[in-house]
């Protein structure tokens, strides 16, 4: 972290008498963009809203880019899983979640499948469990 | 870093060894030498060097006596005089070229007008000349007021005694923006003026704010963004070096997954580096924890690099400096067979403290510990803290020793208390042992460490809901306080964060979830001497 005018020097500079020199905030970042609406092919709290055999599950396609570019989330129809509230989860078909529930990292170790949940709305998570936020915008899962 | 002493009484010559007269006593020569007697001759065909060449070779008068060494033609001799002892422990006693003097020894070095224990030449000997059980602070002396400091304020021998923490009548104030979706408590932090509150707060989308508050919790200026960019960024822990704030977070901006960033930030919580991407991992890098020790920054956090060629996830860390530059690479710091996620860190006298969960084949957790070097290198083998469905795990470090506590859950329902374990020095873990009761949940805890003690928060649902509790334990886990209710909110209260104040108090952040739409808050923990525990 050099200052402004003391090239080779990192960090901060004593003054004579003892203080510090301030380095200047760093002010840089993307120009913000409104979030995009989301793409929305179903409604994962209207059983069968993707049809038999298929459940509605929330997405979130994360950037590649540059360091500025946005996510893209909604909903989509997927062949229906089996796993519930807790069970191991993953990209496999054969590992994905029930309808219902969606595979999530960060709640508990491991991939797991998670109950769907709105917020705003009194908590209907059970087994001490309660509705927090997801990373795919309006929706929660119970944990 | 302790000073060594000198004890009283004992010198070491310059020739490394100690000399103690007695009567009929040897008269110390180095080994190897022997005191020639007049008109000695030597064994045939061997040579007797002199014993001396100066007076300073010859063996010296005892502390506390006067006498006189000399070397004379090479022959050693002592006359020893008069012991200068005037039988007053707190007189320091010497003979000097006016013969034996004693001076008073009592000294005040701090200037609180209480004397120390020991004298001028050993202060803190137990010799019971003053009571100043330590005499370079001037807020500690007898009948000083006690602290909730983790030192003996008042000298009488316990540190800490009667001194409680108390919720200070107050409303909760409300730190995250009231236009935002909502916020969550991600960490807080003490910069010896006022605390800095890190939160994830969502407009759409999430990012991570700094919020600057005073120490009794007003907002100072609004909340500033931390990284600025256009995908979900999360608030992260907060540590405060002396000068500057360091701060990880993990973020999507790139990589289509999470990685860990790193920021420098001033008192008002402005960033004062560019943000300095961790990893550069497949998959997710989640969850970091920071610590400072004083000379750098210590990042860990979880990570999912090795499943892609077939692994588990692991627990990684980083050094960083306080110019915000990376030191070295990212460090496995969990066997890389062994699945493991959701380390938390804490730093001892001996080195850094790991715990985190780790998963059996059949996706059972546990709690597992490692220790590592304070460059976070040579992680000793997991220790295992045997308790099922584990998880959560918080690392205090009291002394020599560890605490890490957990709460429990099977994935669908929370256990009824929150769990402790002591990790010893030896790295032998005593029984898991239950913390809490009366709650049919409890999740989530927070801790500070007084050294010999600890403050942990945390929230169960014993009063309906989840509400944060805070209590006091020693080092064996025994209550050495009441339980303590802070919060009596509506709806469930959880995720604290917990930072001393410079008045020996505790600033508390968390989060009020609000029925899924939560907002962060902050209230006070006042340190009240003088209190009983019931």
């Amino acid at each position: 972290m050099s200052r402004g005018g003391t090239a080779g020097v990192a960090g901060t500079e004593a003054m004579p008498e003892g203080g510090l020199v301030e380095p200047d905030p760093v002010d840089t970042g993307c120009d913000p963009e409104d979030l995009p609406p989301p793409e929305l092919e179903c409604d994962p709290f209207t059983p069968l809203s993707c049809g038999s055999g298929a459940g509605c599950y929330p997405f979130v396609d994360h950037p590649e880019g540059s360091g500025c570019d946005q996510q893209r989330y909604g909903t989509v129809c997927l062949v229906a899983g089996s796993g519930t509230q807790g069970e191991l989860c993953g990209d496999d078909a054969n590992d994905w979640c029930a309808p219902g529930f969606v595979c999530v990292v960060g709640q508990r170790a491991g991939k797991r499948c998670a109950a769907l949940c709105e917020l705003g709305v009194a908590n209907r998570c059970s087994g001490g469990l309660i509705c927090g936020d997801l990373d795919v915008a309006g929706f929660g899962v119970c944990g | 870093m302790r000073a060594s002493l000198l004890t009283r009484g004992l010198l070491l010559s310059s020739g490394g060894w100690f000399l103690v007269l007695a009567c009929g006593a040897r008269t110390g020569l180095p080994p190897g030498r022997e005191l020639a007697t007049a008109g000695s001759e030597g064994v045939a065909g061997s040579l007797i060097e002199p014993a001396c060449l100066t007076d300073l070779d010859c063996p010296q008068p005892p502390p506390g006596q006067c006498g006189v060494a000399a070397c004379t033609a090479g022959v050693c001799s002592l006359e020893l005089g008069q012991v200068c002892d005037d039988g007053d422990p707190c007189t320091d006693d010497a003979c000097s070229s006016m013969g034996c003097t004693f001076v008073s020894g009592l000294v005040d070095a701090d200037g609180d007008g209480a004397f120390a224990t020991g004298t001028l030449a050993d202060p803190k000997a137990a010799l019971g000349c003053g009571k100043d059980c330590d005499d370079t602070s001037a807020e500690i002396f007898p009948m000083a007021i006690e602290l909730c400091d983790g030192l003996d304020n008042d000298c009488n021998g316990v540190v800490d005694d009667g001194a409680q923490l108390q919720p200070r009548a107050m409303a909760p104030i409300q730190v995250s923006p009231p236009e935002a979706e909502h916020a969550e408590a991600a960490g807080l932090a003490f910069d010896g003026e006022s605390f800095g509150a890190s939160m994830t707060s969502r407009f759409g989308r999430s990012q991570g704010q700094f919020q600057r508050l005073t120490v009794d919790g007003q907002l100072i200026d609004g909340p500033q963004r931390v990284a600025r960019v256009n995908a979900a960024a999360y608030g992260g822990p907060l540590v405060w070096s002396g000068e500057r704030y360091l701060t990880a977070y993990q973020d999507a901006r790139q990589a289509q997954n999470y990685e860990i960033y790193f920021d420098i930030l001033n008192r008002k919580g402005e960033r004062l580096t560019q943000d300095l991407r961790v990893t550069n991992a497949e998959d997710y890098s989640l969850r970091p924890s920071i610590l400072w020790t004083g000379a750098e920054g210590l990042l860990v956090w979880d990570d999912r690099r090795l499943e892609e060629s077939g692994g588990v996830s692991g627990i990684f860390g980083q050094r960083v400096s306080i110019e915000g530059k990376l030191l070295g690479g990212n460090l496995p710091l969990s066997p890389s067979a062994l699945e493991a996620e959701n380390a938390s860190v804490a730093l001892s006298d001996s080195g850094v403290g790991i715990a985190f969960v780790s998963l059996d084949a059949g996706g059972t957790s546990s709690v597992k510990f490692v220790t590592t070097s304070r460059a976070l290198s040579q992680p000793s083998a997991p220790i295992a803290i045997d308790f099922e469905n584990a998880d959560g795990p918080v690392v205090t470090a009291l002394d020599e020793e560890y605490v890490v506590t957990f709460h429990q859950f099977d994935g669908v329902r929370y256990g009824p208390a929150i769990f402790g374990a002591v990790v010893g020095k030896n790295g032998v873990v005593r029984a898991p042992q239950s913390m809490t009761a009366g709650a049919s949940h409890a999740q989530g805890n927070a801790t500070y460490s007084y050294g010999d003690r600890f403050v942990m928060v945390w929230a169960d649902d014993k009063d309906g809901g989840y509400q944060l509790y805070a209590q006091t334990f020693d080092k064996r886990l025994a209550p050495v306080s009441q339980r303590l209710r802070l919060t009596t909110t509506m709806t469930d209260t959880l995720g604290a964060a917990l930072a001393p104040s410079a008045d020996g108090g505790l600033g508390v952040l968390y989060s009020d979830m609000n029925n899924g739409k939560p907002k962060t808050f902050f209230m006070r923990l006042d340190c009240k001497a003088g209190f009983e525990l019931k």
